[in-house]
Formats: structure tokens, sequence, C-alpha cells
């Protein structure tokens, strides 16, 4: 009878240590490839340049903006209060925790659109939510905002509308404060970033 | 009597409990071992596929492609990754239509673990191209390049060489002196405005609670 309970006990420790080892290979946060497919199908990864003015205008503050190209374009001209994480230095631990910020609304953009949708594809498969890319990029914020062509005369008032709002916004991005804006060192806005805690099997990637 | 019956019953029970464990200890093994595994998983590490983003030498330039066309060299293929709608409006000879959605269904499985022709991958634009390459790379396919400047430049262009010019078709390169025009926006609006540096009013939009999450 008494081995009994030992045979029992022992079943039970030895499940336990199974269970112990068995969960190890399932737990990681990266995304797998069919969902990142299917996420490549959702257009609303993209905001639109008047989209990004109009947060900047109105002082979003749930919403960050980062600069993927490298640091030297970056202190010649960029967004204001933009974040300068280089695609190469992406995945530097320091720079995760900025852009792994559930709260916070991330926008990738670059020149284009491409190294942002580059910037994008790694990070979300890191598990990162909350994440965006500027279409178009600064070629096409240059476009829409700064040189933004007047509606013909036939347009409709939405058009018509869209068109006062990149002009005055034009105003309101234009001039020398931005250029003056652009100081050597790359962090321009020091945020308090909650770290979070990433295990090493996260670096890893899957094994 | 009444303790003799209790006895009875500690005994059956206890007669019962290894069986019991043993298919509760069975059942809970099972249950994981079972446990739906995803069927694909990406062979490359993220930084590993970082670097080979940086490389940014799997891209095929549509000078490049105008020489495959016109060769007819055999050891390429062109994917068009658009939506059938737009393929059917047209594509580039001899492509392939995979919507992007389905690249890895079942359908095409076998064409895209044919690695002994270099896919040509191209959408409407190199970024529509882009993710379907980094998944495709991830999975451990080296053979496919992404078309620069995508369909959209392609058609353009036509079938004419002298008509392509990289600065065109190269989706990062800045097309402006970006701090040049930001200048010389509000640069001439106040030199314009006389002496009296112009007011600048913008009207700030109300903000719904639905419309942040709209984008």
């Amino acid at each position: 009878m008494n081995i009994k309970y030992v045979i029992s006990a022992s079943l039970l420790v030895l499940l336990g240590v199974i269970l112990a080892f068995l969960p190890e290979k399932s737990h990681t946060t990266e995304i797998g490839p069919d969902k990142l497919l299917s996420e490549l199908n959702d257009e609303t990864r993209f905001v639109s340049t008047d989209k990004v003015a109009d947060n900047i205008i109105n002082g979003v503050p749930s919403v960050q903006l980062i600069d993927v190209r490298p640091a030297e374009e970056y202190n010649k001209f960029s967004l204001p209060d933009a974040i300068n994480i280089p695609l190469d230095s992406l995945l530097l631990p320091d720079w995760q925790a900025y852009i792994d910020q559930e709260g916070i609304k991330t926008i990738f953009y670059s020149n284009g659109t491409v190294y942002a949708s580059q910037a994008w594809m790694l990070s979300r498969r890191l598990g990162f939510s909350n994440l965006f890319i500027m279409k178009g990029g600064l070629n096409r914020w240059i476009e829409t905002i700064m040189q933004a062509k007047e509606p013909d005369q036939t347009a409709s008032s939405t058009e018509i509308a869209l068109y006062e709002f990149r002009k005055a916004a034009g105003q309101f991005f234009g001039g020398g404060t931005q250029v003056a804006g652009s100081s050597t060192n790359t962090k321009k806005k020091k945020k308090v970033v909650k770290k979070r805690k990433r295990k090493a099997a996260a670096e890893g990637g899957c094994g | 009597m009444n303790q003799q019956t209790h006895l009875k019953d500690h005994k059956k029970i206890s007669l019962k409990l290894p069986l019991i464990i043993v298919s509760f200890v069975i059942l809970i093994i099972i249950g994981f071992l079972t446990m739906r595994e995803p069927e694909r998983k990406f062979v490359v590490s993220v930084d590993d596929m970082q670097k080979a983003v940086l490389q940014r030498n799997e891209t095929i330039k549509p000078e490049e492609v105008l020489k495959i066309i016109n060769s007819a060299d055999e050891s390429y293929r062109f994917i068009d990754l658009r939506n059938p709608h737009d393929f059917i409006k047209g594509h580039i000879k001899g492509a392939i239509n995979i919507p992007k959605q389905y690249l890895l269904a079942d359908e095409y499985d076998k064409l895209i673990k044919d690695t002994s022709k270099i896919n040509i991958l191209y959408a409407k634009t190199h970024d529509e191209a882009c993710g379907p390459w980094m998944i495709l790379k991830q999975l451990g396919f080296n053979n496919n390049r992404i078309l620069l400047g995508g369909y959209s430049y392609y058609s353009k262009t036509g079938t004419l060489a002298q008509n392509i010019s990289p600065k065109d078709y190269l989706d990062e390169k800045p097309k402006y002196d970006y701090a040049k025009v930001v200048k010389s926006v509000s640069g001439s609006a106040v030199i314009g405005s006389s002496k009296k540096k112009k007011k600048i009013k913008i009207k700030r939009k109300k903000k719904k609670k639905g419309a942040e999450g709209g984008c």
C-alpha cells in the first residue's frame, strides 16, 4: 500500500518535471510567417503624411516618430520630435525599448517607403505592436505638405479642404526652425521609456 | 460495521489511485505532444535578416530585367504579386500571378520550393514586394529578387532602356534637399509678406475619440 503512494507521488513529481521542460520551445513572442503574411495584406499599417502632420501640429502625445535613416541624413533634416533609430541599429536592446511600447503608436519613416517597411517587418516579427509606416516617406512629405499642389477649380470640397490643411501645415513646418533644430546629437527628445524585460531567448530568434 | 465499509471504500479508492494518476499524466503528455505547432517557421534569425536587409543586394534593376526579357533567359521566373485584376490588365511577359496573400498557399508550394530558377518578385511598388521577399528570405529561400521601381515604373518606361534612370526608380533616394525646401517654404512667405511676419493660423481639427485609432 505504501508503495502505491510512493509511486503515485513520484509520478506527479515526474509530471512536474516534464511540464517544467516542455513549454520552453513554444514560449516565444515571435510572430510566424503565416501571421506576418496576413498582416502584409492589412493596409492599415500605413499612415498618410497628412495624418502625421496633423499629429505633430496637434501634439498628440501617444505617437512617436522613428526616423530609420542613417544618422547623417537625420541630422540634416528630420521631422519634429522624431527619434533616430537607423535601420542597422534597430535591433539593439536599447532601441527596442523605444519601439516596443504598446501604448504608444510608433510610426516609422524614411526617404521612401522601403526602409520603413523593412523596419516594420523586423519589429513586427519580434512581436512588437502598434507599429505603422508613413507611406511615401519624406519624399511624399515634401510633395504633399511642403509643396502642396493647388487643386483644380472643379475639385471637390474635401480636396480643397485637404489643400488648405496642407498649405497651413506647410507654413507650420516651413522656415528655419526645423533646420536649426537639427542638432548634432541623435536623440532629440529624452523620453522615459518603460523598459520591458526581455529574456535572452528572444534575441536568438527562432532556432 | 460502519468503519468496515469505510475501510473497504478507502481500499477501493487507493487501488484505483495509481491508475487515475497515470491516466492523468498520460492525458497531459498527449495534450502537449499534439499541441498545434505552426506549420512553417522562420529559419533565419531576426539579426541575420537585418543583415540581409542591409546588404540590399537582392534587388534587380529595370534595365537588367529588360535584358532578361529580351534574351528570354530561362534561368529567371517572374512572379507578379498583385491581385489578379491588375495582373490581367497588364503584366511582364511570362509572369506567374501569385497574389501576395497566397504566397504560402499549398497551390504555389511547389513553385516556391523550386529553387532552380531565380524568381523576380514584383508588385505595384518596390515596397509592396519587399514584405513577401522578406518572408521568403526568412523561410530560407535565397533565390528571390525584387524588381526595383515595381511594375508601375516598368510599365511607365515600357521597353525602352534609354528611358530608365536610377533616380526615378530608387524608392529611398531623396528627391529633394529636404532642409532647403522646408526653409524655402516659409522663407519666401515671410519675405513676400513685407516686414510683418505672417501669423500662421492652423485650424486645429477637433479630435474625436475614434479619430486616433483611424490610421
